[in-house]
């Protein structure tokens, strides 16, 4: 049993002072989800973190740091956060942080769309110390862990092998002779060997050794050329010329004891740089090389590590509609998606002219497309995601009222998209052409998600003339007649107005908007069954 | 790594004590960015009144106040749009910002003044989007006709998926989108020369056996033939001869006469390793004394480098420098204002960039001092003639042992990249300096027609006694001249 005593006679700490140096890392709550975006951190023990708390939900949170249980294992902080329940009515001006021995660091009540800054000081004594909102019933599905890893052991034994050449792909060194060999006192990668600096290649050989059976990540980096190998398996290739830009991340699983870990690396001409490190099940990333990547220069591989790990969650902000376009999953790769702030959200596609997805709940991750090279589809952040306009364009003429709808085609044939505009609050109006057929289309959010009666209507104002078989598609399948409208069994309803609805032997709901002087006003209402 | 500045052996010992720095000529000025957006910048554009549009390849748009005068830290930055997908060109144009996203050229305005862009209209989406990553969209300012022009990435850099992949594209201001040259791969970024031709950055693989700035000469093609499936669809334009593998450039351009060579090869892993935007120096004199000369961003080497262009028998050709480097992160967007502020910005996603910060947005602004620099590199029938921005001191330029020539080229083919072939060492022959100093006339044994000639002028020395700023210079000998020149 581990003696915490010490801890909870440190003060608790609410600084909001700025401190850029320091290691910062933000725990952001995504729209919707009732989490913290990061269920792991790791900092060194004894260590100074800026804790930025960005809370994007509409809900307001709270941050709470908990001492470990004091009988053992790991209560995910509910002990304290059942304390917080029975504040009650003086919860809020108390934000809900009870007096509790367990607490040993905090943020204030967040609101939506709100932040606040924190420096934390980790404890000193290695473990596991839960983080949790305390504001009444999120407790349960608001945690996470803060684990305090120390640093983890080098190299037992270090010898290296120094070769000359010109190559510009990893040679073999077993089939060259060394110009020089011999064991590295230091016990750290180095390539200031014998002050060469151009058309080398160097082969360590070391020997690590681990405390426990788990799972081991090693991070590599060089410039130019590198390869390790651990148990003479290859962990990590990053052969070739190039700069010691990216860290390339190997994992594997090792047994308790000793290990071979062998670095093949070369340098053609230029910068010369490599690193080294790794961390296991109890330890923070420790560097096996002389030369620190720059990334972690500062406060170790967390916020790399984490920055990997976390979402950029987009959700509407201060009332207005959050607008994204790119590849979303269930859409042409001209999709404009929309968050409207009640917590209904759309897809338009500006290739078909259709309305490709509803959903509710969170809107849109970015991380998929907002990192790396930002390749594939994203899935809608929310549920209940439905799928109103099918295949293919959203409006058609067809040669009669059964004449099956336009097969799919890259580009909706004849319609041109025209942009949008939005309004003060960001909704957008989409506008396009069909011939002289002119099309504005917007949706009207109503409800909320907090009452779970979030609903929308899509509303399509035409101008212009249509011939007697022009057809809006309100939905491609699946609808039955329901009452004065029509649902789907996969989960929503559809009202309509503005003109002629008709369900068609393939179950697709057309409407033959109604002209009058030239112009229409068709509306399309939406609403979700399982509410 | 090789670095793309040597230092200069020579320099070390008896200048090491003032010798210049880049910085002391265009020194690297942080945008303020208080409130810690996240400036990915894809493109740059200003607006008559000095305002700076930052688009990003977040898909928003920044715009900066204050950005344009004596003090950058005086600048305001606040959001003006956001919501688009990938923004690689902006350019402004009657009141409205004209912005190139991915799937379509958007035309934004702020029509109720508070700040924030409310109209984004579709001025053009007639190309094709098979959804992959790598379809880039680059766009250009207008050209003197008002046509904007956009250049499309081949699907995964390779393949010619869907429409005008592979090709540069026209948009006039009334949204009709003509194909205008085919041949293109993975375009970095689109621009102008002074006299006002089009000129695009194409990145090494396969045809482009390096990346290189080429000359979008309208029917023209460019060398990749995977987009010439779409001369089905250009029905008004030419179409080449599909090229032959592993050939050489000057070879195929005669068997194939719409064939551009690249203007100016921009050497792999020495001047860069991924081009990007280019912008010309019409500011005359603000910024310096490159005048009408290019500059070429490079993401991967977080640089920007400098170009002198020449017409020799009807093709573009001339030099590029090493100019400036140690931006924060990867070169993207760039623009040069009259008033003679060059902003750039970009970022390493995806990539990596020397930078090794995510993102950067930046000024450069000339301190006044002209640096001891090559200003051109201009082609003779027999060499060269170098023209310095300061006068030389004679006796050293005019030694022969003080420059050395290596040219080369790159193999024409399919497969990716390649190593620099055909090398050979012409021999300077005589360096003759100018009476004021200006000017030296190398007469060059052994240049052939097609190779970058690389020459590096160590023992170059300023009246002053300052070696050159850059001793370094790529020249590509698309055509030699008949005939002696100015």
């Amino acid at each position: 049993m581990r003696n915490y005593a010490f801890l909870i006679s440190m003060p608790v700490l609410t600084l909001t002072v700025r401190a850029d140096d320091l290691q910062t890392i933000t725990i952001t709550t995504p729209p919707g989800q009732m989490k913290y975006d990061l269920p792991v951190i790791k900092a060194p023990p004894g260590s100074q973190m800026k804790l930025v708390f960005q809370n994007n939900d509409a809900m307001p949170h709270n941050i709470v740091f908990c001492l470990p249980k004091t009988e053992g294992g790991n209560d995910k902080g509910l002990e304290v956060a059942m304390e917080a329940w029975k504040l009650a009515e003086k919860g809020e001006a108390k934000a809900w942080i009870p007096e509790h021995p367990r607490i040993w660091a905090h943020s204030g009540l967040v609101g939506a769309h709100q932040k606040q800054e924190l420096v934390v000081k980790i404890p000193d004594q290695p473990g596991t110390y839960p983080y949790v909102c305390t504001f009444p019933g999120h407790a349960m599905a608001m945690n996470g862990e803060l684990r305090v890893l120390a640093e983890g052991p080098g190299f037992q034994s270090l010898n290296f092998k120094l070769f000359m050449g010109d190559w510009v792909k990893m040679p073999d060194f077993s089939t060259l002779k060394p110009h020089r060999e011999g064991p590295l006192n230091t016990k750290k990668l180095d390539l200031k060997l014998e002050g060469m600096s151009e058309h080398f290649g160097v082969q360590f050989d070391g020997v690590v050794e681990t405390q426990e059976e788990g799972n081991y990540q090693f991070a590599l980096s060089s410039d130019d050329g590198s390869r390790l190998y651990v148990d003479g398996r290859q962990i990590i290739n990053d052969d070739g010329i190039h700069p010691a830009n990216d860290l390339k991340l190997g994992r594997v699983r090792l047994g308790k004891g000793p290990h071979t870990v062998r670095v093949d690396y070369f340098e053609q001409t230029g910068d010369e740089q490599i690193y080294l490190a790794w961390s296991g099940p109890k330890f923070s990333e420790t560097a096996l090389s002389k030369w620190i990547h720059p990334s972690r220069q500062s406060g170790g591989d967390i916020q790399a590590e984490e920055r990997r790990n976390r979402g950029i969650p987009l959700a509407p902000e201060n009332g207005e509609a959050m607008i994204y376009r790119n590849s979303i999953s269930g859409c042409s790769p001209r999709g404009i998606a929309v968050g409207y702030p009640n917590g209904v959200n759309i897809c338009f596609d500006a290739d078909q002219m259709s309305q490709a997805l509803m959903w509710r709940g969170a809107f849109i991750d970015a991380r998929q497309h907002w990192t790396d090279r930002g390749g594939g589809d994203t899935q809608p952040l929310g549920f209940n995601v439905i799928k109103p306009g099918g295949e293919g364009q959203g409006m058609a003429v067809l040669a009669d009222a059964s004449a099956p709808w336009p097969k799919k085609q890259e580009r909706a044939e004849g319609i041109d998209f025209l942009g949008y505009r939005i309004d003060k609050k960001s909704f957008p109006t989409f506008r396009y052409r069909m011939g002289d057929l002119q099309v504005e289309e917007h949706y009207e959010p109503a409800g909320d998600y907090k009452t779970s009666d979030e609903r929308f209507t899509r509303v399509l104002k035409l101008k212009g003339s249509a011939p007697q078989n022009f057809f809006i598609r309100a939905a491609a399948g699946g609808m039955k007649p329901e009452g004065s409208g029509w649902k789907n069994d996969k989960g929503y309803a559809v009202g309509v107005s503005g003109g002629e609805a008709l369900l068609r032997h393939n179950n697709e709901l057309l409407v033959r908007p109604a002209f009058a002087n030239g112009s229409a006003e068709v509306r399309i209402a939406c609403t979700w069954l399982n509410q | 790594m090789f670095r793309a500045l040597l230092v200069l052996p020579c320099a070390v010992g008896v200048f090491a004590a003032e010798k210049p720095k880049e910085s002391d000529y265009y020194p690297i000025q942080n945008i303020p960015n208080p409130d810690k957006f996240v400036l990915e910048v894809g493109a740059i554009e200003h607006t008559p009144d000095g305002t700076i549009y930052a688009a990003t390849r977040r898909g928003e748009v920044y715009r900066v106040t204050g950005a344009d005068g004596p003090d950058v830290s005086t600048a305001k930055i606040s959001q003006f749009a956001k919501g688009m997908h990938e923004c690689l060109g902006a350019a402004w144009k009657d009141g409205a910002l004209y912005v190139q996203q991915r799937p379509e050229l958007t035309r934004l305005v702020d029509e109720d003044g508070d700040g924030r862009a409310d109209v984004y209209d579709t001025v053009s989406d007639h190309w094709g989007l098979s959804g992959d990553y790598h379809e880039y969209a680059f766009s250009s300012r207008p050209d003197k006709t008002g046509k904007i022009w956009s250049v499309f990435c081949l699907t995964g850099s390779f393949t010619s998926n869907v429409l005008w992949r592979g090709w540069a594209v026209t948009t006039t201001p009334d949204g009709k989108t003509s194909p205008a040259c085919c041949g293109i791969r993975s375009p970095g970024g689109i621009g102008f020369n002074a006299e006002g031709d089009v000129f695009y950055t194409d990145n090494q693989g396969p045809w482009n056996g390096s990346s290189s700035l080429k000359w979008l000469k309208p029917g023209s093609f460019q060398g990749h033939p995977d987009g010439m499936r779409w001369y089905s669809v250009a029905k008004d334009l030419k179409k080449p001869i599909r090229p032959i593998d592993n050939g050489r450039m000057v070879k195929e351009r005669e068997r194939n006469p719409l064939l551009v060579p690249p203007a100016v090869m921009l050497p792999h892993g020495r001047v860069g390793q991924s081009p990007t935007a280019i912008v010309c120096d019409t500011t005359n004199g603000k910024f310096g004394p490159f005048k009408n000369q290019l500059f070429v961003g490079d993401q991967c080497y977080s640089n920007i480098a400098r170009v002198f262009l020449e017409k020799i028998d009807g093709l573009y050709q001339g030099v590029v420098f090493p100019w400036v480097e140690g931006f924060g992160s990867g070169t993207i967007g760039m623009d040069l204002t009259p008033s003679g502020h060059m902003f750039a910005g970009g970022s390493d996603r995806g990539w990596g960039a020397r930078g090794g910060k995510p993102y950067n947005f930046d000024r450069l602004t000339w301190t006044g001092k002209v640096p001891f620099e090559i200003l051109e590199m201009r082609t003779q029938p027999d060499g060269f003639t170098l023209v310095f921005t300061q006068p030389v001191d004679k006796s050293a330029a005019g030694k022969t042992d003080g420059y050395k020539m290596e040219a080369w080229t790159w193999a024409f083919r399919e497969e990716y990249g390649g190593p620099e072939v055909d090398a050979v060492k012409p021999v300077v022959k005589a360096a003759e300096v100018s009476a004021d100093g200006l000017k030296v006339r190398l007469r060059i044994e052994g240049l052939v027609k097609g190779h970058v000639h690389y020459l590096k002028s160590t023992g170059v020395r300023s009246a002053e006694g300052l070696p050159l700023l850059h001793a370094d210079a790529y020249y590509t000998l698309n055509n030699i001249p008949a005939a002696d020149r100015d």
